[in-house]
């Protein structure tokens, strides 16, 4: 029984998440944009053309978009939102890429960004120092 | 005899339609690589195409792990990368939307607040310094796509009237060039590529610009480049011939009298490859159609005249940058 309920919720929260990925998401005015962005998956890079939303309403993201970079075979997934919640001047990428955690194994795809965070961190305090 | 004559036009007609059909696809030449060199640079991912100096020397916008730097510069001749920062007080107002690299390597970044309600250019050394601002007044509802900065004091901004533009001017383009003071100078009256709004949720503007060593501005539509002298007159139509129909206009590059026009091929998963158009700029003729080496993910690149396309290409996680010569 509880195997079953547990499938059973398995099965809905993958409806409800199918169906906000299926489904178009309302930009708020200032309409949508589309641009050319590299997308990095393990091993390999290739191009995509990203849309995204322009404007300052509700919670969307104008550099985050609606897609996610990274996933199996760097297919995209709309992610169906302008997501909220962070700074517009920061990468919307990685958490839009969080929060799809549990999706399954394309997270596993993607590359480690930790290498050129610490290595561009390392630089800006020495040119800090020097400054 | 009628009927066989009007047999004979008949096949004559079926062969030709035939062998219109049998000609093959054109295919863009294969460059070759020339060089490979190690950067030392952990890979990162980054906002849209870069940008290059008179030098070859890369300049790209990490997207990559909240990054206070605006824009890298990667030197090929060097180990030593360049960093572009706006301090934490200016990152909290300001969006970074574009930057610009002069042909002599002084980079400008072209920021707006969040409610879009002011446009600032952020004024960089070739060290990395910053050295000023310059703030701009925008017509209302125009969204900008490329933005150039020249050598000469001049700063272009390319765009088009938005959803929050009047209903009128909605689609239309706006190509302004202002001086160092946000002074808007020129205005273009040209329709410098319009769009369909409706179109852009599917696929990029067909467009691409670069500023030249000479100062001149080169704006390419879907069809043509449009050149600017330094006084931003236009001076100048070349026609792009497209090797296929269904290729659309990602870029242009200028050096050395050539211009390099990026071609995207776009796929239905929103993946896309890009070849090279190369023209003589003077001659008005094609050079080429070029597509990288297989091995190559045509991610950024440079373009010279004389030593061909410098692209940046990721080996066991490390950044190289690849060189291929055109002839």
């Amino acid at each position: 029984m509880t195997v079953k309920l547990t499938a059973l919720s398995f099965l809905l929260l993958g409806i409800i998440f199918n169906s906000s990925v299926v489904f178009a998401y309302p930009c708020p005015p200032g309409g949508v944009v589309s641009a050319y962005e590299v997308c990095r998956c393990a091993g390999s890079q290739m191009y995509i053309y990203r849309v995204s939303c322009v404007g300052s309403g509700s919670g969307c993201d104008p550099l985050g978009g609606g897609y996610v970079y990274c996933t199996v075979n760097c297919a995209q997934i709309n992610a169906a939102s302008c997501s909220a919640g962070h700074a517009p001047t920061q990468d919307g990428s990685p958490s839009l890429a969080d929060s799809l955690d549990g999706i399954g194994p394309s997270r596993s795809a993607c590359i480690n960004p930790d290498p050129f965070r610490r290595w561009l961190s390392g630089r800006l305090h020495r040119d800090l120092d020097h400054n | 005899m009628l009927l066989r004559s009007l047999g004979a036009v008949c096949l004559l007609l079926a062969m030709t339609v035939r062998g219109v059909g049998e000609q093959p696809a054109p295919q863009p030449r294969v460059l070759a690589v020339t060089s490979d060199k190690n950067m030392g640079i952990p890979a990162f991912a980054f906002h849209g195409f870069a940008k290059s100096d008179r030098d070859g020397n890369i300049y790209v916008r990490p997207s990559e792990g909240f990054t206070p730097a605006a824009v890298l510069k990667i030197a090929i001749s060097s180990s030593e990368p360049t960093l572009y920062t706006l301090p934490a007080e200016i990152r909290d107002k300001f969006n970074i939307m574009d930057f610009g690299v002069t042909p002599t390597g002084s980079v400008r970044v072209l920021t707006d607040t969040a409610d879009h309600s002011k446009t600032v250019v952020f004024e960089f050394d070739s060290k990395g310094e910053m050295k000023g601002r310059v703030d701009f007044d925008l017509p209302a509802g125009v969204n900008i796509y490329d933005f150039l900065a020249s050598d000469y004091g001049l700063l272009l901004l390319w765009g088009l009237y938005g959803e929050n533009a009047a209903a009128e001017k909605k689609g239309n383009s706006f190509v302004g060039v202002f001086d160092e003071s946000g002074t808007l100078v020129k205005r273009m009256n040209e329709n410098f590529g319009g769009a369909d709004l409706s179109a852009m949720a599917k696929a990029p503007l067909e467009r691409g610009a670069t500023v030249g060593e000479d100062g001149s501005f080169y704006l390419a539509n879907s069809e043509e480049i449009l050149v600017l002298n330094p006084a931003a007159r236009l001076v100048d139509r070349i026609a792009v011939k497209k090797p296929l129909p269904e290729l659309r206009i990602a870029g242009v590059y200028v050096s050395g009298g050539l211009a390099a026009v990026r071609l995207a091929k776009l796929a239905k998963d929103h993946s896309v490859t890009f070849t090279f158009l190369v023209l003589d700029l003077s001659r008005k003729e094609t050079v080429g159609w070029y597509a990288s080496d297989p091995s190559i993910h045509d991610a950024a690149v440079a373009f010279s005249g004389t030593d061909g396309f410098t692209f940046y290409e990721i080996e066991q996680e490390i950044v190289h940058l690849v060189t291929a010569r055109l002839r």
